[in-house]
């Protein structure tokens, strides 16, 4: 045959000339390996690998020995023997025990031993020792080149477990979350990183509870796996735990995470779920980025969706706003958070859905106090094969707080409600001067809700650990908060809420459901210090 | 709260009777107090009741179509004619004098109470003026003076509702008679 080049003249080719039986069958046997070399990425397996290669056909035993860096160091790592038993009861006895190619193991042994050194560029893997029957030599090639693909094996895998390590911790640490321990409260979670998949994946929950008592919970899932998702899951996770402590409202953290997203991670996907539950008013608000809607059991039994559509998180059009939703969520109510692993582990989402449906029905859920790992048994049992996420929050009690329901428009009727409050703190300790800054924060209350919100009015004192909450909701116009220095001073209109901020520990009002607002003050106590 | 004392309660009894205004049609004086105190202390139901022998008659009742009248249990109504002073229940489930009542204790809800009596100027106390809440509140002394003050204004409105009716059945008699 010739091929013509470009300038005219011909190349001669000649066709290879026809190998030799033996050198056939070696190269069939070598690719037969390498296939099954890399069937699995982990380095246990290719070991099995290895040495089933050549225990029994073509050696009485095999012993594979690891480069333990940086100390350099050989430490046993896989041990066959034709008589499987022993081989097995060996690696038990020796594994990670440290082995120098002079020790010899099989010494009584009747074969010849063979030590091969396994080498990738100038990187020490390890050694292969083999016990090869006299009567049978091996192809010295073939011993070569098997070797030379253990190496190249071995030293892939090792790269890859090291990965996997690495975006493990990684994604462990932060991930690590103590859940909120919140009297009426109980929470559950689980979190498990897929089997199927190469590397982690990108999904996360949290929950937490920030000053004034409110409870942020979150959950979502970043598109992909591998160390990138978990760095952006990292990244958008504390995106919403920061805008949280500032302002707990589900649409400015969620938009906070689209930013978060859109600046350090452009070319992810990412659907997030974030509620604020409030557990005096037992109100849950909550806004959605394309994430499976969670579920809430209510105490008949009764399971719906928190369902609301907006597509995920950078996806984001310019000017859109995430839009806030409410459920109530009265004593006996039980929230489930999850991500799609749980749903899909089938690639059957209605199936999974309606198992997971089934679960959260039965009655005797409420039975468990580890709800999120019973439904992960329930509906997946060994099945795992994705990243799962599940938070579970039970509502079990009403919270103990002293309420008080009033028209301020009666200033006696205030009074009162403003001695009691008084007792209270005196009893509990508070400073002299702080129980002056709650008396001038609970006056301006009053004239704001006289002001701008006629009609009754609801006080609530609740205790947190150390801090005491003062709420007052009113069913009125309502007044919005603005966090900056009015330009007068004196305005009567700024003013007030200005006092309030810098009296206080933390300070918001937000809109009710149902029309109305809602103020929280977080009390100095015995030494907080003003903002 | 003083007992129910029987020769007095002969005499209340006989007062009702002498105003005349059991049992008659709805009348729009009196509504409109109600709605007003209703409106003022921002609460559901006001209602101007009589306290009859056996039961509580509804002469005005503002946020409750569905009654008219009550049997006489002990507490609320039958508890406010007994002094001179407000009767104040702010939460009446945890009220000694009320959580039996069937409108607390039952489905009705009853959870808060205020009651300025109905005094006539001989002394004699034929119902109240009341309002009514699901939900406990706080009432003070002041609101609880306004209250009374509506009260005398639903006593003037009784006063003067039974002299005109006087002065008709007097005005009929003499032309019958003639």
């Amino acid at each position: 045959m010739n091929v013509k080049n470009g300038g005219g003249f011909a190349i001669p080719v000649q066709a290879p000339a026809p190998l030799p039986a033996d050198e056939l069958l070696s190269l069939r046997e070598i690719d037969s390996f390498t296939e099954e070399l890399l069937t699995q990425p982990e380095v246990e397996p290719r070991l099995r690998t290895i040495c089933d290669f050549w225990v029994p056909a073509r050696a009485d035993w095999a012993l594979v020995t690891l480069t333990e860096h940086p100390s350099g160091v050989l430490k046993i790592a896989a041990i066959a023997h034709r008589d499987a038993q022993r081989g097995n009861a060996l690696l038990e006895r020796l594994r990670g025990q440290p082995y120098k190619p002079q020790d010899r193991l099989f010494s009584s042994e009747a074969s010849g031993e063979i030590a091969l050194r396994l080498q990738f560029g100038d990187r020490h893997i390890g050694v292969l020792h083999l016990g090869i029957p006299p009567a049978e030599p091996v192809n010295a090639q073939l011993l070569e080149r098997i070797a030379s693909r253990s190496a190249v094996g071995l030293h892939n895998a090792q790269l890859f477990e090291q990965q996997r390590k690495i975006a493990l911790s990684f994604q462990n640490a932060a991930l690590t979350t103590e859940l909120p321990r919140i009297e009426g409260l109980r929470f559950d979670a689980v979190y498990e990183a897929g089997q199927a998949e190469a590397l982690v994946g990108g999904d996360w929950y949290d929950a937490f509870a920030v000053a004034d008592g409110r409870i942020v919970l979150s959950v979502g899932d970043v598109a992909g796996s591998g160390l990138e998702a978990a760095v952006a899951m990292t990244s958008v996770r504390q995106a919403i735990r920061g805008v949280a402590q500032v302002h707990p409202d589900p649409a400015v953290m969620l938009a906070a995470a689209e930013r978060t997203l859109r600046l350090q991670h452009k070319d992810l996907l990412v659907t997030a779920f974030v509620a604020v539950l409030d557990s005096v008013t037992q109100e849950c608000a909550y806004a959605n980025a394309g994430h499976p809607p969670p579920l809430l059991r209510t105490e008949d039994g009764a399971v719906r969706a928190l369902r609301i559509g907006r597509p995920p998180l950078g996806l984001w059009e310019f000017g859109s706003r995430f839009i806030v939703h409410h459920a109530h969520v009265p004593p006996g109510s039980l929230l489930l958070l999850f991500t799609d692993g749980l749903t899909e582990a089938t690639r059957d989402i209605l199936e999974g859905e309606s198992r997971l449906r089934a679960a959260l029905e039965a009655s005797d859920i409420l039975v468990y106090d580890n709800v999120a790992r019973r439904i992960h048994e329930v509906v997946l049992g060994q099945r795992s094969l994705d990243d799962v996420a599940i938070l579970s929050v039970r509502i079990e009690s009403a919270r103990e707080v002293w309420r008080w329901r009033l028209d301020p428009m009666w200033a006696d009727a205030a009074a009162r409600v403003r001695t009691e409050i008084r007792a209270i703190l005196a009893a509990e300790a508070f400073s002299a001067p702080h129980q002056t800054d709650f008396e001038v924060i609970f006056s301006e209350l009053m004239s704001n809700m006289l002001r701008f919100a006629p009609g009754t009015a609801e006080v609530i004192l609740e205790q947190h650990g150390e801090d005491f909450v003062l709420h007052v909701l009113d069913k009125g116009a309502g007044f919005l908060f603005v966090p900056q220095l009015p330009p007068d001073l004196f305005s009567e209109s700024g003013r007030g809420l200005f006092l309030i901020a810098n009296l206080s520990r933390d300070f918001s009002v937000v809109r009710r459901p149902g029309g109305g607002s809602h103020a929280r003050v977080v009390l100095l106590q015995k030494d907080g210090a003003t903002q | 709260m003083s007992i129910l004392d029987h020769s007095q309660e002969g005499a209340r009894i006989d007062a009702v009777r002498r105003y005349d205004i059991l049992d008659t049609p709805q009348d729009g004086n009196f509504d409109r107090i109600t709605a007003f105190a209703a409106e003022l202390f921002d609460v559901p139901i006001a209602l101007v009741t009589i306290v009859d022998q056996d039961r509580i008659w509804f002469k005005s009742r503002h946020g409750l179509e569905e009654v008219d009248e009550i049997s006489r249990d002990p507490g609320l109504c039958a508890s406010a004619v007994l002094d001179d002073l407000p009767y104040v229940v702010e939460s009446a489930r945890k009220d000694p004098r009320t959580l039996a009542n069937p409108l607390v204790s039952g489905s009705f809800g009853l959870q808060f109470y205020a009651a300025a009596p109905l005094k006539t100027a001989d002394g004699h106390r034929l119902g109240t003026l009341c309002i009514i809440d699901r939900e406990p509140r706080v009432f003070s002394p002041r609101q609880a003076a306004f209250l009374e003050r509506l009260a005398q204004i639903v006593v003037d409105e009784m006063e003067l509702r039974i002299s005109a009716l006087r002065v008709i059945r007097e005005a009929k008699g003499a032309t019958v008679s003639l």
